[in-house]
C-alpha cells in the first residue's frame, strides 16, 4: 500500500537516495545531504507548531509500505514572500494610441510584481520512476489538496505553482539569454541552480526592476513567455483540471507560467467531503471509484487510494487501508475522486 | 560682405527653398509653407518686443546673406518647449549589483525626461552647402553674439539637438529599434507628423518606461549619440563654443543634445565691446573676426577684418555701415574659432 504521511527525520537517507534518482535537473531536490536535512527540519517544525508564518512548510512522502522505501515527494509552503521578496513578472498590456495620427498599438510589458506576496505554494514535486504506474503520481500531487482542505487556516487565500519554462536540451533558455543575461554575466542553469538552493531574492534584486517592453526582446524569448517546458505538461494539465489558471505571471528567469487559484476553489478542496470509517473485510460490492482518502490529524496525516465507495456518509475501508490511514471504525476521514471527471 | 540679419517676410521664398534643401531631420525648418510664414511672423514680432525676464514663446529667426542673397538661416527659440513638454532620453546608469552573488553589473538605461524643458534652444540651422566654412561660423555663432548683447532676454541653460544617424532612405536604427514598435511609422512620416502635429505630441505616445540599452539591437545601440555626418560641421561648432554631448538624445533617431551654460560659452565669455571707429585703411594687425551691434530688430552681424587698437575697433566704412554704426558705438567683437584654437 501507498501511503502520503508528513517527512520525518528518519527518511533522510530515503530522500539523498530519491533525489539521486532525480538527477542535476531538480533543483528544489538536490543532492545535498545538510540541504535536504534542512527542509526536512524546517518541516518538522512546521508540523510541531516551532516554526512561524514565513517558516512554515510542510513536506510530504510517498512511502511505499511494502518495503518502507521513499517513492516520491510533494510539499506546500504556507506563504511565500514573507522573508524575502517573492519575484514574478506580470504580462500586463499597455495601449499607445492616438486618434488622430491613426495609430492604435498593443504592447505586452512585464512588470516585476510581488503580488503572490502572502500566497501558498504548491511545490517540489518529484516521483521516483520506478513508481510511476498506479496513480501514483495523482495520489502525490493531490494529496496536498486534503491538507489544504482539512487545514485551511493554515494556508493563503490562494494557492500558486511554478511551472518550468522552456529550455533546450543543453538547458539554455530563450528567455533568459534575451533578458537575464544582459543583466549579469551567468548562465542560466547557475541562476536555475542559485534559485533552487534558496537564493532567488538575490539573483532577482539583479533584474530589471523597470517594466520592460516585450517588443525589445528576441522573437525566440517572446514565443515562450508563458509557456512550459515539454516535460511539465502534464503536471499543468492537472493542475488545469483541478482548477488552477495562468493569470499572467510568469518566473522571472525562463518566463514560464506560474498558475493559481483561490484555496477554497481548488476542485479537490470544494468537491472533498467528510464520512466516517466503516472496516470491511469482504470485497466492496456495486459502483467503486478511486478516492483521495485522508485521516483528520496534523502530524500524523496520511493520504492513500483507495478504490471504495461512500454509503450515507461511510467509506468502506479494508482493514489495511484503515491502518495505513491509522484510523478505526467510525473515526472521520475526508475524501474526494481522484478524477475531478467524477464525483463521489 | 556675409551679413546675418533678422528674417524678413520677403524672405519666405528662399527659406522655402532652404526647407526643401535641408531635408529631413532639422525639423525646426519645416517644409510647410503656412508654417515657416508663420515662424517668419513669430519671428519679426519676437525681435520687435521689448526684453522681458520671463522668456516664452519668443522665436527668433536668422538669416545668413551675401550681395543681397539669403543662404542661411539659423533659430533661436527663447524656451525649448515653451508651453508645453520638451522630451529627451537621459542616458543613465543603473549598478545591478549583489555582494552575496558578486556581482556588479552596469547598465546603460534611457529614461525619458524633461529635464531640457525652458531651456533656450538653437534650432532649423542650414546653410548652402557653398557656406559650410567662414558662413556657417558666422550664421551659427551670430546668435551667441545676439544673446551675449541681449542677455535679459534669455535663461541660464542652452540646448541644440543634433539630427541622428539615419540613411538616405530615412531609415533610423534608433527609430526602427523604439519608435517604430510604437507607431509603426518610418523615421521620415513621423518627421511629416512632426509638421502637422507638435513634436510634443508625437512624444507623449514614446513609450514611458525606461528602455534597457542592453535589449536593443547592436545598430541601434551605436546610434546613440551619434551625430548624422551632414551635421558634423553644426556639431563642430558648437562643441568648440563649449556645448556638451554629455546625457541627452533626441527621443526620435537617438542623435546627441549638446547643451551648455549659457554664460560659459566662448562668444559669450570672450566677446567684448568697443567704441567704432571707422577708418579708411586698417593696420596690418587687422584680423577677421566676427561683429555685431547691439540692436535687436536692426541686429545685424558680419565676419570682417577688424583692429582692436587703444580699445577703439577699428574697421572700415562699409562694415560699419552693414552694422549700421558710426563712430563712438558699440560693436561687439569676438574672434574666429581658428583664433582660439591657435591659442592653445
Amino acid at each position: 500500500m501507498m501511503v502520503i504521511r508528513p517527512i520525518t527525520r528518519d527518511d533522510l537517507p530515503g530522500l539523498m537516495k530519491l533525489a539521486a534518482s532525480a538527477g542535476v535537473g531538480l533543483t528544489s531536490l538536490p543532492i545535498n545531504e545538510e540541504r535536504l536535512a534542512k527542509r526536512i527540519l524546517r518541516s518538522v517544525r512546521s508540523f510541531s507548531g516551532e516554526a512561524e508564518l514565513a517558516e512554515q512548510g510542510y513536506v510530504f512522502v510517498l512511502e511505499d509500505g511494502s518495503n518502507g522505501t521513499v517513492a516520491g515527494i510533494c510539499a506546500l509552503e504556507a506563504a511565500v514572500g514573507l522573508h524575502e521578496p517573492w519575484y514574478n513578472y506580470r504580462v500586463g498590456t499597455i495601449v499607445h494610441a492616438s486618434e488622430e495620427l491613426n495609430v492604435y498599438s498593443r504592447h505586452d510589458t512585464l512588470f516585476l510584481s510581488n503580488d503572490h506576496t502572502g500566497y501558498s505554494e504548491l511545490c517540489t514535486l518529484f516521483l521516483h520512476p520506478d513508481y510511476r504506474v498506479n496513480r501514483n503520481g495523482g495520489l502525490l500531487s493531490k494529496s496536498r489538496f486534503l491538507f489544504l482542505a482539512q487545514f485551511a487556516d493554515l494556508f493563503g487565500k490562494m494557492v500558486v505553482a511554478e511551472m518550468r519554462g522552456v529550455s533546450d536540451s543543453d538547458g539554455k533558455s530563450p528567455f533568459w539569454e534575451a533578458l537575464g543575461r544582459h543583466f549579469f554575466s551567468m548562465e542560466f542553469a547557475e541562476a536555475d541552480y542559485l534559485t533552487g538552493v534558496g537564493q532567488k531574492a538575490f539573483v532577482a534584486e539583479l533584474m530589471p526592476k523597470h517594466p520592460v517592453y516585450i517588443d525589445f526582446l528576441s522573437p525566440e524569448a517572446r514565443a515562450v513567455i508563458g509557456k512550459t517546458h515539454e516535460n511539465t505538461r502534464p503536471a499543468v494539465a492537472m493542475l488545469e483540471s483541478e482548477g488552477f489558471r495562468y493569470e499572467g505571471y510568469v518566473d522571472i528567469f525562463d518566463a514560464g507560467p506560474t498558475v493559481q487559484a483561490y484555496t477554497s476553489e481548488i476542485r479537490a478542496v470544494k468537491q472533498s467531503v467528510m464520512a466516517s470509517v466503516r472496516v470491511v473485510t469482504a470485497p466492496v460490492e456495486g459502483e467503486r471509484k478511486n478516492l483521495l482518502v485522508s485521516n483528520t490529524q496534523f502530524e500524523g496525516f496520511r493520504v492513500i487510494l483507495a478504490e471504495t465507495t461512500v454509503v450515507d456518509n461511510e467509506i468502506l475501508l479494508t482493514p489495511e487501508e484503515a491502518h495505513a490511514l491509522q484510523v478505526g471504525e467510525g473515526d472521520p476521514v475526508r475524501c474526494v475522486t481522484l478524477s475531478p471527471k467524477e464525483t463521489i | 560682405m556675409l551679413v546675418v540679419r533678422p528674417v524678413r517676410t520677403s524672405d519666405l521664398p528662399a527659406i522655402e527653398r532652404m526647407a526643401v534643401a535641408s531635408g529631413i531631420g532639422v525639423t525646426s525648418l519645416p517644409n510647410d509653407r503656412d508654417k515657416l510664414f508663420e515662424r517668419i511672423q513669430q519671428s519679426a514680432s519676437a525681435f520687435e518686443h521689448e526684453a522681458v525676464p520671463d522668456t516664452g514663446r519668443e522665436f527668433y529667426m536668422f538669416v545668413l546673406e551675401e550681395h543681397g542673397e539669403v543662404v542661411g538661416t539659423a533659430s533661436i527659440s527663447a524656451s525649448a518647449g515653451f508651453d508645453e513638454p520638451f522630451y529627451s532620453y537621459r542616458s543613465e546608469t543603473f549598478v545591478h549589483a549583489s555582494r552575496p552573488l558578486k556581482v556588479n553589473n552596469r547598465i546603460h538605461v534611457l529614461n525619458i525626461c524633461h529635464d531640457l524643458t525652458g531651456m533656450v534652444q538653437l534650432c532649423g540651422f542650414y546653410a548652402d552647402p557653398a557656406y559650410r566654412g567662414l558662413g556657417s561660423e558666422l550664421l551659427s555663432r551670430a546668435r551667441l553674439l545676439f544673446i551675449a548683447g541681449q542677455r535679459e532676454r534669455f535663461g541660464k541653460r542652452i540646448l541644440a539637438e543634433m539630427q541622428g544617424i539615419h540613411d538616405e532612405q530615412g531609415q533610423s536604427p534608433f527609430w526602427n529599434a523604439i519608435g517604430r514598435r510604437f507607431f509603426n511609422m518610418d523615421f521620415i512620416q513621423v518627421e511629416q507628423a512632426f509638421v502637422s502635429h507638435s513634436k510634443t505630441f508625437i512624444a507623449e505616445l514614446m513609450p514611458a518606461y525606461p528602455i534597457y540599452v542592453p535589449l536593443l539591437p547592436d545598430e541601434a545601440q551605436n546610434a546613440i549619440g551619434q551625430v548624422h555626418p551632414d551635421f558634423e560641421r553644426p556639431f563642430m561648432l558648437l562643441t568648440s563654443e563649449g556645448f556638451e554631448a554629455d546625457n541627452y538624445l533626441d527621443i526620435f533617431d537617438g542623435g546627441a543634445v549638446l547643451t551648455a551654460d549659457v554664460d560659459r560659452l566662448w562668444t559669450v565669455e570672450c566677446s567684448g565691446t568697443y567704441p567704432v571707429e571707422v577708418s579708411v585703411s586698417l593696420p596690418p594687425s587687422a584680423t577677421t573676426m566676427l561683429l555685431s551691434n547691439g540692436c535687436t530688430d536692426r541686429f545685424a552681424a558680419v565676419a570682417a577684418r577688424v583692429a582692436l587698437v587703444n580699445g577703439m575697433a577699428l574697421m572700415t566704412q562699409d562694415v560699419a555701415q552693414v552694422l549700421a554704426l558710426s563712430n563712438g558705438q558699440p560693436v561687439r567683437v569676438v574672434p574666429l574659432h581658428e583664433a582660439k584654437e591657435k591659442q592653445s
